[in-house]
């Protein structure tokens, strides 16, 4: 499980937490978590709360179209986490399966994960 | 209010994709018009996928005299016909096998079918390029397929008809001028008469 390794990590995996609770996904009307986690490493699937994006991007495929998709991306403590994310992790997101396809860590004790709709 | 062939052109390539009775993967999304943005997934909440769909817009027309009197050109667009797909890590299978459709439903139509009057549409088809390529910001890999044809169509310009206002030529007269130093008076001179079809 990563550790934060400096106090100032500590300090933003605190803040980072302060946020999630915030504007983490949390638990649905039924109190069951929204958000599950698969490494592709290995280990069992695990509830974990994190924050939640999908903007709008445009994208342009080489045609000269403008085609609008969406970004999803969730973001974390890494303490949070059992493992550190690795592209081929899965998560289910409100009901909706995703595969990592770029972990982004921040050097800091969080990482955002963007992500394809499987 | 008149059509212009390019129009007619766009129009016939898209019936051609749309088939009601064997529905083929894009279904009915196919458009004439690049000019608005196309939804990948409408609400990123409950998901949902727009592709594929297909694109058909023209992008440059050359024009070639092939007939003074009266004027006749050839004119040969280029018609880019474009699928765009988003799916998991087969986008290009998916691709070759929307172009393999495309290519044949446009090819094996050369003349694209004959418009309200019963006049061929296009003279010719030829497929000249295709170009690929994916994407992978988005929702899911993203890919296109862009397809260009040429089409080449005749038109009368002037259009037939407006040189029925003109006075007929019934005759012709000619002086001629050796080196342009021929006193008038020696010149030789001819007067034509046109012969009535």
């Amino acid at each position: 499980m990563p550790v934060p390794e400096t106090d100032w990590e500590q300090m933003v995996t605190e803040a980072m937490g302060e946020c999630v609770d915030v504007f983490g996904e949390g638990e649905d009307g039924n109190g069951t978590p929204r958000v599950t986690i698969q490494h592709a490493a290995g280990g069992a699937p695990y509830d974990v709360d994190g924050i939640f994006e999908s903007e709008s991007i445009d994208v342009d495929p080489d045609t000269g179209v403008q085609v609008i998709s969406n970004q999803p991306a969730m973001s974390f403590a890494l303490a949070d986490l059992q493992q550190d994310p690795l592209e081929g992790d899965t998560l289910i997101v409100r009901g909706i399966t995703y595969r990592v396809v770029e972990p982004t860590y921040d050097g800091q004790g969080t990482v955002t994960l963007r992500l394809h709709r499987v | 209010m008149s059509v212009h062939q390019r129009t007619k052109i766009r129009d016939a390539i898209q019936a051609l994709l749309i088939d009601a009775a064997n529905p083929l993967p894009w279904g009915n999304r196919v458009y004439t018009s690049r000019s608005r943005p196309l939804q990948h997934n409408p609400n990123p909440r409950s998901g949902g996928n727009n592709a594929p769909y297909v694109l058909i817009f023209t992008r440059t027309e050359a024009s070639e005299i092939v007939n003074e009197s009266p004027r006749e050109y050839r004119r040969t667009v280029q018609v880019e016909v474009a699928v765009i797909d988003a799916n998991g890590d087969d986008v290009d299978d998916r691709l070759d096998a929307h172009a393999y459709i495309v290519e044949r439903r446009v090819m094996n139509a050369d003349t694209l079918g004959t418009d309200g009057d019963g006049k061929i549409i296009a003279d010719d088809v030829r497929l000249v390029s295709s170009v690929l390529a994916t994407v992978d910001e988005g929702e899911e890999n993203i890919g296109a397929v862009g397809m260009t044809f040429e089409v080449d169509y005749y038109e009368f310009l002037p259009t037939e008809g407006v040189a029925d206002g003109l006075d007929p030529f019934n005759t012709a007269h000619v002086d001629y001028s050796l080196g342009g130093e021929q006193d008038p008076a020696d010149q030789a001179q001819d007067e034509f008469t046109v012969q009535a079809p």
